[in-house]
C-alpha cells in the first residue's frame, strides 16, 4: 500500500510539471462533476480502491455529493487530476467493473414534477384515470378506485402550479406596489416549499407497492470460499444479521446453526417475520466477501474469502396452490398390511412434485405429519423460488440492485479489515468502521436504506421511462 | 443372552393362543422398565424364569464388556450359559454378534457420542433389530436431551456422556436388544400435533391413524354445529381425542376404552396437553348390545381405530408388538370385524342424523363391511372409502341418515 502511495506521489510530481496536461484534467473534472451522481460515485469508488482511504474523515456519501463542488477533500482532486491515462483507467474501472452498465440510467437527471418526461407520465395515468372513470366493467372501476388517491395529489399539485404562475405574474408585473411585491415573492416561497413537499409524495405514490414487502423472509448465511476462515467470517455475518433484527424490533427465530469445532459458522438461517422486513433485507443477498488476515494465518498475510447471503421470501398458501395429484408422495413404512399389524418409527417422507420434478425430503421430526408438512413448506418455497426467478427474468436487465434480487452469485460487498472499510459495490459506497457496522445497528440501517433508496429511485426511472428489454 | 431369553419366549407363547401368553410377556415389560410401580397393574402370576431374566436384565448394566458376560452371565454366583443354539436367529448370525461384542468392548468403553452411537448401532444391527441406527440416534438424543438431527451434528457428536448418561443409554439399548418398541423406551412419542407418553402395554398409535385425525379435521371443519361433541370408541393412548382437541378448540370429546391403563394414560396425557377440561374419559367395554354410561345421548360426530387384526394375522406380528402392546387393542376376532360391528351398531344409536362415523380398517374391510352393512337393519350408510399413503383402502366414512 505503501509502495503505492509513493508512486502516486511521484507521477503527481511529474504532471504538475506539465502545464497543459493540468489543463486538461481540470477539464475532465469538471465533465466529471457535471455529470451524474453515479459517475461521481464510481469515480470515488475508484479512489477507495487506490487506497488512499486510510486517511480519509468518515463522511457518508451523500455528504460528499452534495457538497460537492464545495468541500471535496484535496486529495481526490490531487488524484484525478493526474493524467489523462488515469482517466481513461476510470472509464475502463466502472466498464470492467459492470457497474456503469445501466448507461441509459446514468444520465437521468434528478427526478422532480419538473421534467418532461414525468409530466408526460403523469399525463399518461391522468387519461387512464379518464378513461377508467367512464368504463363500465368491473376492472376499470376497481382500476379508477386504486389511482384514485393518486389524482387527488396530482389535482393539488396543479392547483398549486396555477398559483405559482399567478403568484409570478404578479411578483414581476410592474404594476402595483412594491410591498405588494414582497409579500408575492413571499407567498412564491412558501407555495414552492410546500410544491417541493408534494412532489416527494407524488413520486413515491408513483411506486407500485410490492406484494411481498411484509412478507416473512429466512435469511440463510452460508460459508463459501476459503475454508475455515469463511466459517469464521460467516459467523460475524450471521451475527451482524441477528443483531441487525434485533436492532429492528423484528421477530427472528434461528433454525439452523451448524457450527465449526473452532468456532466457526457452516451454514446459519434466521426466520425473520415484522414489518417492511423484505423490502429492507431484499438487497443483501449475494455474495459477500471479506479481506482480512485470518486468525488461522501465521505468516500474516491477508485472505480473501466469501459468504453467501440468500433472501427467500416464504410464500403464504395461496401463492402456491399444491394439488394432491401433483404430488408423490413416499414413506419408508413397510409395503404390505400397514397399519395396526406394523410398529416402524422411521417417518421420514419423500414428496416429489410430478409437474417440475422437483423432489424433497424430511426426516427430522418423529411425527409423519409434521414430516409431510415440512416437505410441503420447502416444497412452496422452491416452488415460490422458481417463479420469482422467472418474474425477475422478465424485469429489465440493467437494474443494478437486481444482483441482489436475482442471483445469489454475484459479488455485492466487500468487508475490508486492514483498511477498516466495508464496500457496497452495487452503490459504489465504502464506509468506515468495520466493528461498528458489523454491530449491525445505526451505520448498518444507513446502508439498508441507502440500498432502498436506490431502488426505489430505479423503479421509478423504469416506471417513468418504460425502459424494458 | 438376548438369545436365551428368546428361546424361552418362543417356547412360552409357541402352541398357545396368542392372548393369555401375553400376559406373562407384558408382567416382564413393566418390570424393564418400572422396577415396582407397573407390577402392581398386571396381575398375571409371574413365572419364575421369567422373573429372573427381567432382573437380569435390568441389573446387567455394562453386562457385555466383563470377560464372563461374552460367554454367559454371572448371575447370583452361578454362570448361566448361552443357549448353544438360538431359535430366532440362527446359530451362525449369533456367534457373529457375540464376537462383534468382544470386539467392540473397547469402542464401548469411550463416551463420546460419535463412539457410543456407532457402537450401538452396529451391536442392534448384529442382533437384527430393525432400523438400528435410527434407534440409537432416537435413544443418545433422548438421554442428552436434544433433537435427533443435532445429535447427527458435529458438534453434539464430539461431546462426551457423563457416567449417568452412559448408564441410561445402555439401559435403554439393552430393552431395545429385547426388542421393546423405541416409543416403549422413551416413553414418549409424536402423533400428529402432540406429543403423547406412551406407557406400555398401552397401544402405540400408527402414522397412519395421522391420516385418520386429518380427515376427521376436514369433517369436523365443515360441520355447523358452533361446538360439535365427537365421541371416540377404543382410545389407546388418547391420541385421536387429544389430536383433534388440539386442532380444533371448540370442540368436545369423550373418549372411551375398556383398558383401565388406557384410559388412565388418556387421562394423563390430556392433563399432560392442558385439554383435559374438554374430554371426557369412560372405562368400559363396547359390545353390539352394550356400552357403558355416556355423558350424552348423541354426537355430532364419531371416530374410531377399534382393534382391526385378522386374528389370524395376529400370530406373525413383529415381536416388538407381540411381547409389548396390549394384544387386545389389536384382536379384531376372526374377522377382525368383532369391535367394528360393535361400533357401527352404537353407531346407529348414538350419532345425529346426518352425523358422520370415520373407522380405521384393515385393508380387506372394504369389501367385507358393505356386504354386512346391507343384511344389517342399520340407519348407516357408506359415504367414501379413503386411501392411506400405502394406495391401500383404509379408512370408511359412514354416516347416519338424515
Amino acid at each position: 500500500m505503501e509502495g503505492k502511495v509513493g508512486s502516486e506521489v511521484r507521477a503527481e510530481k511529474g504532471v504538475s510539471e506539465i502545464k497543459p496536461e493540468v489543463k486538461i484534467m481540470r477539464q475532465i473534472l469538471q465533465i466529471g462533476f457535471s455529470q451524474t451522481k453515479t459517475h461521481f460515485l464510481h469515480m470515488r469508488e475508484f479512489c477507495l480502491t487506490c487506497k488512499h482511504v486510510a486517511s480519509q474523515p468518515q463522511r457518508t456519501i451523500s455528504h460528499l455529493y452534495n457538497n460537492r463542488s464545495a468541500t471535496l477533500p484535496r486529495l481526490y482532486r490531487t488524484i484525478l487530476r493526474q493524467s489523462n491515462e488515469r482517466a481513461r483507467l476510470i472509464s475502463n474501472y466502472t466498464v470492467n467493473r459492470g457497474i456503469s452498465k445501466s448507461s441509459q440510467l446514468e444520465n437521468y437527471e434528478a427526478l422532480s414534477l419538473e421534467n418532461v418526461e414525468v409530466q408526460k407520465y403523469l399525463r399518461k395515468l391522468r387519461e387512464e384515470h379518464r378513461a377508467a372513470l367512464h368504463g363500465e366493467d368491473e376492472a376499470s372501476t376497481q382500476a379508477a378506485r386504486s389511482q384514485a388517491p393518486l389524482m387527488r395529489l396530482l389535482d393539488q399539485v396543479e392547483r398549486l402550479w396555477s398559483d405559482i404562475e399567478e403568484l409570478c405574474a404578479l411578483a414581476e408585473s410592474n404594476e402595483g406596489d412594491k410591498e405588494m411585491q414582497d409579500m408575492a415573492r413571499e407567498e412564491l416561497q412558501e407555495v414552492k416549499t410546500k410544491l417541493y413537499g408534494l412532489q416527494e409524495e407524488v413520486l413515491c405514490a408513483l411506486i407500485p407497492e410490492e406484494v411481498m414487502d411484509d412478507r416473512t423472509v429466512v435469511v440463510e448465511v452460508s460459508a463459501g470460499v476459503g475454508g475455515q476462515e469463511a466459517m469464521l467470517f460467516c459467523q460475524d455475518v450471521f451475527n451482524m444479521y441477528l443483531s441487525y433484527v434485533q436492532h429492528r424490533g423484528w421477530q427472528e427465530e434461528v433454525t439452523e446453526y451448524e457450527t465449526t469445532d473452532i468456532g466457526g459458522l457452516r451454514h446459519g438461517s434466521i426466520v425473520v417475520s415484522g414489518d417492511s422486513v423484505y423490502s429492507s433485507l431484499k438487497y443483501e443477498g449475494g455474495t459477500h466477501r471479506v479481506q482480512r488476515v485470518p486468525k488461522t494465518e501465521k505468516a500474516g498475510r491477508v485472505h480473501t474469502s466469501t459468504v453467501s447471503v440468500a433472501v427467500l421470501p416464504q410464500p403464504l398458501e395461496i401463492d402456491i396452490q399444491l394439488s394432491e395429484k401433483d404430488m408423490k408422495m413416499e414413506t419408508k413404512r413397510a409395503s404390505g398390511a400397514g397399519g395396526q399389524s406394523v410398529n416402524t418409527t422411521d417417518s421420514a417422507v419423500r414428496i416429489v412434485h410430478l409437474p417440475t420434478g422437483l423432489s424433497v425430503e424430511s426426516q427430522s421430526e418423529r411425527s409423519q405429519h409434521h414430516n409431510k408438512d415440512k416437505c410441503l413448506k420447502k416444497l412452496r418455497a422452491l416452488l415460490y423460488q422458481q417463479q420469482l426467478d422467472n418474474n425477475t427474468q422478465n424485469y429489465n436487465s440493467n437494474r443494478k440492485l437486481q444482483v441482489g434480487a436475482k442471483g445469489r452469485s454475484e459479488k455485492i460487498r466487500t468487508y475490508n479489515f486492514p483498511q477498516d472499510r466495508v464496500t457496497d459495490h452495487r452503490l459504489g459506497v465504502s464506509m468506515h468502521n468495520l466493528a461498528t457496522f458489523m454491530g449491525g445497528t445505526d451505520t448498518f440501517h444507513d446502508l439498508v436504506s441507502q440500498l432502498v433508496e436506490e431502488g426505489h429511485r430505479e423503479t421509478l426511472q423504469e416506471i417513468i421511462y418504460g425502459i424494458k428489454t | 443372552m438376548y438369545c436365551f431369553r428368546m428361546k424361552m419366549m418362543v417356547s412360552g407363547w409357541a402352541g398357545r393362543l396368542a392372548r393369555p401368553s401375553r400376559h406373562q410377556f407384558s408382567h416382564l415389560t413393566s418390570r424393564l422398565i418400572t422396577k415396582d410401580a407397573a407390577a402392581r397393574h398386571l396381575t398375571a402370576g409371574p413365572q419364575h424364569q421369567h422373573h429372573i431374566c427381567a432382573k437380569a436384565l435390568y441389573t446387567a448394566h455394562p453386562p457385555l464388556t466383563s470377560p464372563a458376560a461374552s460367554r454367559g452371565l454371572v448371575f447370583g454366583g452361578k454362570v448361566l450359559r448361552e443357549p448353544a443354539r438360538c431359535l430366532h436367529t440362527g446359530e451362525g448370525k449369533h456367534d457373529q454378534s457375540s464376537s462383534s461384542s468382544n470386539a467392540c468392548s473397547a469402542t464401548c468403553e469411550s463416551t463420546v457420542v460419535r463412539d457410543v452411537l456407532e457402537y450401538w448401532s452396529r451391536t442392534l444391527a448384529a442382533a437384527d433389530v430393525p432400523e438400528a441406527h435410527l434407534a440409537a440416534q432416537h435413544i443418545v438424543a433422548h438421554v442428552l436431551g436434544v433433537t435427533r438431527s443435532k445429535v447427527q451434528s458435529d458438534g453434539t457428536a464430539a461431546t462426551t456422556l457423563t457416567g449417568k448418561q452412559v448408564e441410561e443409554v445402555e439401559r435403554m439399548m439393552m430393552c431395545r436388544l429385547e426388542r421393546m418398541p423405541l416409543q416403549y423406551i422413551l416413553r414418549e412419542w409424536d402423533f400428529h400435533g402432540i406429543t403423547l407418553k406412551v406407557v406400555p402395554p398401552v397401544f402405540i398409535p400408527r402414522p397412519e391413524t395421522e391420516q385418520l385425525v386429518e380427515l376427521a379435521i376436514t369433517t369436523l371443519k365443515q360441520l355447523e354445529a358452533p361446538k360439535p361433541r365427537v365421541l371416540e370408541f377404543c382410545c389407546g393412548s388418547g391420541a385421536i381425542s387429544l389430536a383433534l382437541l388440539h386442532a380444533l378448540p371448540q370442540v368436545e370429546c369423550v373418549a372411551v376404552d375398556q383398558s383401565r391403563h388406557a384410559v388412565r394414560l388418556t387421562e394423563a396425557n390430556a392433563a399432560q396437553l392442558g385439554l383435559e377440561e374438554r374430554l371426557t374419559v369412560v372405562m368400559g367395554k363396547v359390545t353390539v348390545d352394550a356400552r357403558p354410561p355416556l355423558p350424552h345421548n348423541t354426537y355430532d360426530f364419531m371416530v374410531s381405530n377399534p382393534p382391526y387384526v385378522l386374528r389370524k394375522d395376529l400370530m406373525e406380528l413383529q415381536p416388538e408388538i407381540m411381547m409389548y402392546e396390549d394384544l387386545r387393542a389389536l384382536d379384531g376376532g376372526k374377522d377382525g370385524l368383532e369391535v367394528i360391528k360393535a361400533v357401527l351398531h352404537q353407531a346407529h344409536h348414538l350419532l345425529l342424523p346426518g352425523g358422520r362415523l370415520l373407522l380405521e380398517v384393515d385393508p380387506c374391510h372394504p369389501y367385507l363391511l358393505p356386504a354386512w352393512l346391507e343384511k344389517q337393519n342399520l340407519d348407516l350408510k357408506l359415504v367414501k372409502i379413503h386411501q392411506d399413503f400405502g394406495k391401500i383402502g383404509r379408512f370408511m366414512e359412514f354416516m347416519k341418515n338424515p
